[in-house]
């Protein structure tokens, strides 16, 4: 079939916009790496745009030397390891109840499964009152335990479950199985393209999760990497932070080859580096549940 | 008498003991639903014990049942509080320009993805407009503060071109803030949001569009009169369960990008709780702003789904 002129410019118009906006998505990330590779001192008289000018790694040095930012990326990728771990673990199992009509008390809790839904979470303070009664306040658990179990996730769970052949689990129920171990030897090998998909959501949620820090915690030793982000971001922390750093290295030299902000652009690199090494590979699996997910509202 | 009582019993008993069997029998379901189901007490229905708060003068060392109570005094002066009421109106105003655009714009990315004829360039454009949505709002906020900043380099390109004598102040202006974080937002999520345009144009039938050739039809008629018209019912529901959403503005957006120069138009409800509740400790007012939001949120959902269940045969239950 043969395109006519018009179809050419259309296509020509279309690829060229669809270009821009790509561009407009990668390029922020392009100058953030850029200006963190750069020695900062040059950096400020401008001019860089996609390559750094005077190469170095001294932002990233500060970065992975400064105690506060290692022990914050320790506790993002403690809480994110652990954190969707329990959540996958925990949806999935809740969700496979969900599957037994014949449950003595399925109805009741569906219903509060539904109240739950409309009426979870909400205010703030009365959320903080909660967690500070609990003990939650200051400490990791404040990072876990409010995410056991996402409803959310079960219903994804729930619409993949169902559609299952439901031969293996009888057969494994005649066996003799319990439902306990028919969930960990047949349900879950089989949904493996749901747990990818709900881990990654899992994990991002947790991985990009500051509000919390902010809120619950007060702790040093409980920030994570997002959080410290944010309060450089803010500036105030920067400075010292920096000071602290090139003294420790003992080079003075330091001061001028990274600064506040070729820092923070690299503490932006550091935490975004591990979602762009993982979201690509997992596109198929999430584009479905996002599909199974909003279909069921 | 006598016998139709032991019957009584003896059928009670047997329902007991059927029941319990029952029980015994689907002990791991319960082993397996119990737990959460208390997790879902103590941590959804949790905080709803907390509103009380909202109606009393809570102290936190007397716990909820022994400060003193105040009716609706709070609710009353949270309409007396011009800082308050600015808050809801920033509220509104961001979210209901999130919405507008947040529904046109993924709608718009699906419609041109879906002229693209190169499936490896297709791809591509799709995986490069997830990223913004996995990547955190500080993230976020950093690239966009770094990028529009004083030194950044639209600012430097701007000046060298000659268009501009001083740097433009792009987060410093308060008459511009709502549409700044609009953009940023529409940025983020255009990508993700046309997942699901996407998937309902590709259930349009095919052979429309042939008829359509057949009839003479280009490229932007058949959008606008196969595709736009095959989509819509989607597209509608889509936008009317999104209404319920407008009283909750985020609260990233406002902390992150906002700041003292642009407050008057930056600060949402969610960041106005958090800076008089948390860090002033006013518990018992922001409680009551919370519970008034919560309360309105519900209204505009319920309005919405029942729009959604007349105009078309979606809704949320």
């Amino acid at each position: 079939m043969k395109k006519s002129l018009g179809e050419k410019i259309f296509d020509w118009v279309n690829g060229v916009l669809l270009t821009v906006m790509a561009a407009s998505m990668v390029y922020p990330f392009i100058y953030v790496l850029a200006i963190s590779l750069n020695e900062a001192a040059d950096s400020n008289r401008g001019g860089i745009f996609f390559l750094p000018r005077k190469f170095t790694l001294d932002s990233y040095r500060i970065v992975f030397e400064n105690n506060d930012l290692v022990n914050a990326a320790l506790v993002s990728v403690g809480r994110t390891v652990i954190g969707t771990v329990l959540t996958v673990l925990c949806s999935a199992m809740f969700a496979y109840v969900f599957t037994k009509p014949e449950y003595i008390i399925y109805k009741p809790m569906k219903v509060i499964f539904f109240m739950a839904m409309f009426l979870g979470g909400g205010a703030l303070i009365p959320v903080y009152m909660l967690y500070r009664s609990l003990g939650l306040l200051n400490s990791f658990a404040v990072y876990i335990i409010p995410y056991l179990v996402n409803l959310w996730f079960v219903i994804l769970f729930r619409t993949y479950y169902i559609q299952l052949p439901k031969a293996l689990e009888e057969a494994a129920l005649i066996d003799g199985a319990n439902e306990l171990r028919i969930f960990f030897t047949i349900i879950l090998p089989l949904s493996t393209p749901m747990i990818a998909t709900i881990a990654l959501f899992a994990a991002v949620d947790q991985w990009n999760s500051w509000r919390d820090t902010l809120f619950f915690t007060s702790k040093e030793s409980l920030k994570t990497l997002q959080f410290v982000m944010m309060e450089v971001m803010q500036k105030a922390q920067a400075r010292t932070m920096i000071t602290r750093a090139a003294m420790k290295m003992q080079r003075i030299r330091q001061v001028q080859t990274a600064d506040p902000v070729s820092v923070r652009m690299a503490i932006t690199i550091v935490t975004t580096v591990p979602i762009v090494c993982v979201y690509p590979f997992l596109q198929k699996y999430f584009i479905k549940g996002m599909l199974v997910g909003s279909m069921k509202g | 008498m006598k016998l139709e009582k032991r019957r009584e019993l003896q059928s009670g008993r047997a329902t007991n003991s059927r029941i319990w069997g029952t029980v015994y029998r689907q002990r791991y379901l319960i082993l397996m639903s119990v737990p959460f189901i208390i997790w879902i007490f103590i941590f959804c229905f949790g905080p709803m014990y907390g509103w009380l708060m909202a109606f009393q003068n809570y102290d936190p060392n007397k716990g909820v049942w022994k400060s003193e109570w105040v009716g609706l005094r709070h609710f009353i002066s949270f309409f007396q509080n011009p800082e308050a009421l600015r808050a809801v109106r920033n509220t509104v105003a961001i979210s209901g320009l999130n919405i507008i655009a947040g529904n046109i714009f993924p709608l718009v990315l699906a419609l041109m993805l879906n002229e693209v004829n190169n499936i490896l360039f297709k791809r591509t454009i799709q995986t490069i407009s997830y990223l913004p949505h996995f990547v955190s709002y500080v993230v976020i906020a950093n690239l966009f503060l770094t990028i529009l900043g004083l030194q950044g380099p639209v600012n430097e390109i701007l000046i060298k071109l000659g268009l501009v004598k001083q740097p433009i102040k792009f987060w410093w202006n308060k008459n511009t803030f709502w549409y700044m974080l609009t953009g940023v937002n529409v940025w983020k999520e255009v990508g993700w949001g046309a997942i699901i345009y996407l998937a309902a144009i590709a259930g349009v039938d095919q052979e429309l569009y042939e008829a359509a050739t057949v009839d003479g039809c280009g490229r932007f008629r058949k959008i606008w009169y196969v595709t736009i018209p095959s989509i819509l019912p989607t597209v509608i529901v889509l936008w009317i369960l999104s209404l319920g959403d407008i009283f909750n503005a985020g609260f990233d957006a406002s902390y992150l990008l906002g700041n003292p120069a642009t407050r008057d138009t930056s600060d949402v409800i969610a960041t106005y709780v958090y800076r008089y509740g948390i860090n002033m400790g006013m518990y018992s007012f922001t409680t009551a702003v919370s519970l008034m939001q919560i309360f309105i949120g519900f209204i505009l959902i319920f309005i919405s789904n029942t729009l959604a269940k007349r105009f078309t045969d979606y809704s949320l239950w």
